[in-house]
């Protein structure tokens, strides 16, 4: 009877640094954050698994400077669920725009000293700012968001194959003179802290041929363009799978 | 008189029909989306990607894997010739190369980042290719105006900046080398890049192109060397992630 006393209050001092230590050693995706799932199965805290985006873009200006354009996109990086069970997070690490469409840069042939070039809109990003960071973002109840920083383009209506080097200088073309001869001013694009950042939201696919999306919506974040006196965003979406076996990627609060 | 006629019609006929006899009946690879052959000049925005290894040839050391992403097309032209298509531009990433190890290097008393690079200058893209079958039933695509700068970077610091100590102005968007880069390029017949086809089942299990032993080599540094590629890369139809596969005819 003295001994199931003790038992009692024994239990009761000592429940709640049981609830502690049960808290603590939790598994960090039940703390209430965003995180990555592969087939449908959390990836273990710490693991990068790289991923493929592709999709076509457009990207729709504020009034006032280059028209609409429209190009297929590719990109790879990784994603990964932080140690410690913050939101998950990952980088584009590489990324390409090609055939693109664009109103004031028709493709057709151009002549420049007598010789003749096709007209080709572009848009990189240059490759000291090609590696841009993403992380889990849940801004509404079951709406999350890849926040995507870091990001720099130069889009513009180039000449190819000539070079700037060989249009405007007369010279064949160097180390580090591999750009394309801009054919007009060029415009720079960025995302900026807090300001200007990139917000597309997860849609959940279900399988490698229907796979899950980052849809760039009204509430996708704007681009800063000019140095700031113009602004623009991406339209459309991006596939998004395992770079490694086509796996799907998904979401989900914890 | 009606047998005499058709004696007569018999040749005109027989050549007329083998005028319009559609493409594809002409022995040569032609490609096709989910099984059914591709239209005659329709252009399918195509996507690859894969880790592919790339190393002197013969070999030196441990090849240096990259992750790749590429995107193009393939078509078969008018007139039932061989399928085409193009690379119309690529990004090679995530490389590791065992004298470009990963890590911080200090120049002028700043720290960068060590980045091991294959880049590709866009006045040479894209990269044409055709399908050849230059064994029974084993098609190839046959890819040229290959141009691969291959080097040992610092990551974010520019050659303008670090050679010249001024900010990157137009055109200068080029990381700073830490060493000479090689240039290893596809020339006409000698040189050229022919993985082989692998048909694939699904999305989720895709064709792939397979650079074996008959793959070919790049000439690199005007030809000093030549370099191999291997490993393989998966082929998907860019819209819906379709099946595309290669079949003669």
């Amino acid at each position: 009877m003295k001994t199931t006393t003790v038992s009692k209050r024994l239990v009761a001092i000592l429940a709640p640094f049981v609830v502690l230590v049960a808290l603590a050693a939790m598994p960090a995706v039940s703390q209430a954050a965003p995180h990555y799932y592969r087939n449908g199965v959390l990836i273990p805290e710490g693991a990068k698994v790289p991923i493929l985006e592709w999709g076509q873009l457009s990207f729709e200006p504020e009034p006032g400077f280059n028209p609409f354009w429209n190009c297929r996109t590719a990109s790879g990086g990784y994603v990964e669920n932080p140690v410690g069970g913050g939101d998950g997070t990952g980088a584009i690490e590489d990324f390409t725009a090609y055939g693109c469409g664009n109103a004031e840069c028709p493709a057709g042939l151009i002549e420049i000293a007598g010789r003749q070039y096709e007209k080709v809109f572009q848009y990189f990003s240059p490759p000291q700012d090609g590696r841009w960071a993403t992380a889990l973002t849940e801004p509404e109840a079951g709406k999350i968001r890849t926040t995507i920083s870091g990001v720099v383009l130069t889009a513009g209506c180039y000449a190819t194959p000539l070079t700037r080097a060989e249009g405007e200088l007369g010279k064949t073309t160097g180390p580090g003179e591999d750009e394309l001869l801009p054919l007009a001013a060029t415009a720079t694009c960025v995302t900026t802290p807090s300001e200007h950042e990139l917000t597309p939201l997860n849609e959940k696919g279900i399988s490698a041929s229907s796979p899950s999306k980052l849809t760039f919506d009204a509430h996708s974040g704007t681009f800063s363009c000019f140095g700031g006196r113009e602004s623009g965003r991406f339209l459309k979406s991006l596939k998004v799978i395992g770079y490694t076996g086509s796996e799907l990627i998904t979401v989900k609060n914890p | 008189m009606s047998t005499k006629f058709l004696a007569v019609l018999a040749p005109v006929i027989a050549v007329a029909a083998l005028a319009a006899m559609p493409a594809v009946s002409q022995a040569a690879p032609h490609y096709y989306r989910n099984g059914v052959l591709i239209p005659e000049g329709v252009k399918v925005p195509t996507l690859e990607w894969g880790t592919l290894g790339i190393e002197p040839a013969p070999q030196l050391g441990i090849p240096t894997p990259c992750a790749n992403v590429a995107g193009g097309f393939v078509e078969n032209p008018m007139g039932g010739e061989a399928g085409v298509g193009a690379t119309e531009d690529l990004a090679t990433y995530r490389c590791e190369n065992a004298e470009c190890p990963a890590g911080l290097i200090e120049l002028a008393g700043k720290e960068y980042e060590k980045v091991f690079e294959i880049t590709y200058p866009p006045q040479d893209l894209p990269w044409p290719s055709v399908l050849i079958e230059p064994e029974a039933g084993k098609f190839r695509v046959d890819t040229s105006g290959v141009v691969e700068q291959i080097g040992c970077y610092a990551t974010p610091l520019t050659r303008a900046e670090g050679e010249r100590e001024t900010p990157s102005g137009p055109g200068e968007d080029e990381l700073l080398p830490l060493g000479a880069t090689v240039t290893c390029v596809t020339t006409p017949q000698e040189h050229e890049q022919t993985p082989l086809v692998e048909k694939g089942a699904s999305a989720g299990s895709p064709s792939k192109l397979v650079f074996d032993t008959k793959a070919g080599t790049l000439s690199c540094a005007g030809g000093a060397f030549e370099s191999v590629t291997h490993k393989s890369l998966k082929l998907v139809g860019y819209t819906a992630s379709e099946l595309i596969t290669v079949k003669n005819p």
